[in-house]
């Protein structure tokens, strides 16, 4: 009898420890949400790269809540430990806490994700992710047309928009502008500066920021038409002229140089982009750069989307804010292509047609895929047209405008 | 709130007047550089056209000489030696017959480089397959 009370009883404490038991019903909403992104990566192919690894992290975030949490450590006061545990030889590290020395004694080691997450608090993930872009960035249809600069900086006018937007909806200014940089299109760039401006909305952010990303073919299209005529849309633009080696090589070292005096703040994330954009174009480092655009890149990317994953959390998730930030990153989205297309359309008029305004919608940084949009939405008008080059200048602006607009916040907001 | 939308409008105008600002400097110094470098390689490629039409139109100038009486001072563009030019018009009498044929002039002729060319490793690794045992 004795023996089937205590079967019973360690039965019913595995129940108790389970996730049945314990999960709070929000984590149960986001396993389902998870799934969906899940779904969304794996059948429908929107940014898989990203999108699976954040989905992923949730997963394991929401089943799972400890594995994001931290180490616990336990602070006895060194004279207090001694008399209690006399002739012990202890080997724990000492801190002085209100004066008084104390041994910090390891209770518990933290979960898998709450170490991965550490790249993200600080700031090391997303420009080692700019390297990697940098290294697989082409900037020569930029320097064969550095008007596309206008244009990647026109897309950036969404950012500005939508900060008075989050202001009015009640948000705090750092607030405002981690969700503002929603509109720049740029994951890295969004966690960046989310996680130096409100760490705290990391998760509905980035998700947020990498979910729009990854609809770009679904939100720019109808925007694009609806700014456009059929004949502007159907404008050829004549070939640009092919760019030298040694141009390539000057760019990335003008641009940290120019960029990083007038806005230290942006150093960080420029400095490294063009860092990855000299290794390709230089052509002496090609192992170095050969890594930085595939392993590096691959395994900071896991590391990325497991650690964002991570943060959306039930309790944190499933808040009027998040759907505030999700309709705000929406709307930062649709004016940042919006103002990229009527800047391309002013383009135009002052080129005389030379221009198609098409291009202006990749000034967001969605590389390539914005890019590719241009391309679509100007052969569906003229199958014979071919703006993916034209385009890929703006989209490649739109990275270094983006940059520079979040050392612009950074920098007021900090 | 009434602080935080000034904030925002500052913000605003801030953020459009600084990137619009940096972008447009950039598009300048970009284009300064361009004109610079695309100049500076005309000039040199210029210079390079220049040097190979004089150096061509030396060779043309050149007159042809009969080799049999002169190969062993010949020295053709200056860069063939008279030995060499001498033991061509031998070989060619060797084969031909004395006195059939004149050995007028002799030029290198030049060699297609493939841009795919074997590295010390592939070349040794290539020798060693095809080595005549």
């Amino acid at each position: 009898m004795d023996f089937l009370t205590q079967f019973l009883e360690s039965i019913l404490g595995i129940f108790a420890n389970s996730g049945f038991a314990s999960l709070p019903w929000e984590n149960y909403i986001m396993i389902l949400v998870s799934f969906l992104l899940i779904y969304l990566a794996v059948k429908k192919q929107y940014e898989p790269l990203v999108l699976l690894p954040i989905a992923v992290g949730m997963l394991l975030v929401n089943l799972y809540p400890a594995i994001a949490m931290g180490g616990q450590t336990q602070y006895i006061p060194v004279a207090e430990y001694l008399k209690n545990h006399p002739g012990d030889t202890v080997t724990y590290a000492r801190v002085m806490i209100d004066g008084v020395e104390c041994f910090a004694k390891p209770e518990q080691v933290g979960g898998l994700l709450y170490y991965l997450y550490q790249g993200v608090k600080h700031g090391i993930y997303p420009p080692l992710i700019f390297l990697g872009i940098g290294a697989m960035t082409d900037f020569g249809p930029l320097i064969a047309n550095p008007k596309s600069f206008i244009l990647g900086a026109a897309a950036q006018i969404g950012i500005f928009i939508t900060f008075i937007g989050a202001i009015l909806l009640g948000f705090a200014p750092n607030e405002a502008g981690a969700i503002g940089i929603i509109g720049g299109a740029d994951g890295p760039t969004a966690i960046y500066v989310t996680s130096i401006l409100a760490s705290g909305l990391l998760g509905p952010i980035a998700v947020a920021a990498y979910s729009y990303m990854a609809l770009v073919p679904i939100i720019q299209p109808p925007i694009m038409k609806l700014l456009t005529t059929k004949e502007e849309r159907s404008i050829k633009m004549v070939q640009l002229r092919p760019v030298s080696k040694l141009e390539k090589i000057l760019f990335p070292i003008i641009v940290t140089v120019v960029v990083s005096l007038l806005l230290p703040d942006a150093a960080t994330l420029i400095g490294m982009l063009m860092f990855g954009n000299l290794m390709r174009e230089s052509g002496v480092v090609d192992r170095i750069s050969k890594t930085a655009q595939n392993e590096l890149m691959n395994i900071i990317t896991i590391f990325l989307g497991l650690s964002v994953g991570s943060t959306a959390t039930g309790k944190v998730f499933l808040s009027p804010k998040t759907i505030g930030i999700i309709a705000l990153g929406l709307f930062a989205f649709m004016m940042g292509t919006s103002f990229g297309v009527i800047f391309g359309k002013i383009m135009c008029k002052a080129t005389g047609g030379k221009v198609n305004p098409l291009i202006g919608s990749a000034g967001v940084s969605a590389v390539p895929m914005a890019a590719r949009v241009s391309q679509k939405v100007g052969q569906e008008e003229n199958p014979s047209n071919f703006l993916l080059m034209h385009a890929m200048g703006p989209n490649v602006a739109g990275v270094v405008g983006s940059a520079v607009a979040a050392g612009v916040l950074i920098s007021i907001l900090k | 709130m009434l602080g935080n939308m000034k904030l925002g409008l500052i913000i605003l105008l801030t953020g459009i007047v600084v990137v619009f600002s940096v972008l447009v400097l950039l598009i300048i110094i970009i284009k300064v550089y361009s004109t610079v470098v695309s100049n500076a390689q005309n000039s040199i490629e210029a210079k390079r056209v220049e040097k190979q039409a004089v150096k061509e139109a030396a060779v043309q100038e050149e007159a042809p000489a009969p080799v049999v009486e002169t190969a062993a001072e010949k020295e053709d563009d200056g860069t063939i030696p008279g030995e060499i030019i001498a033991a061509i018009a031998a070989a060619v009498e060797v084969i031909f017959g004395e006195g059939a044929v004149t050995v007028t002039s002799v030029r290198k002729a030049k060699v297609q480089r493939t841009s795919k060319r074997r590295s010390a490793w592939k070349a040794a690794g290539m020798a060693e397959n095809t080595r005549a045992f």
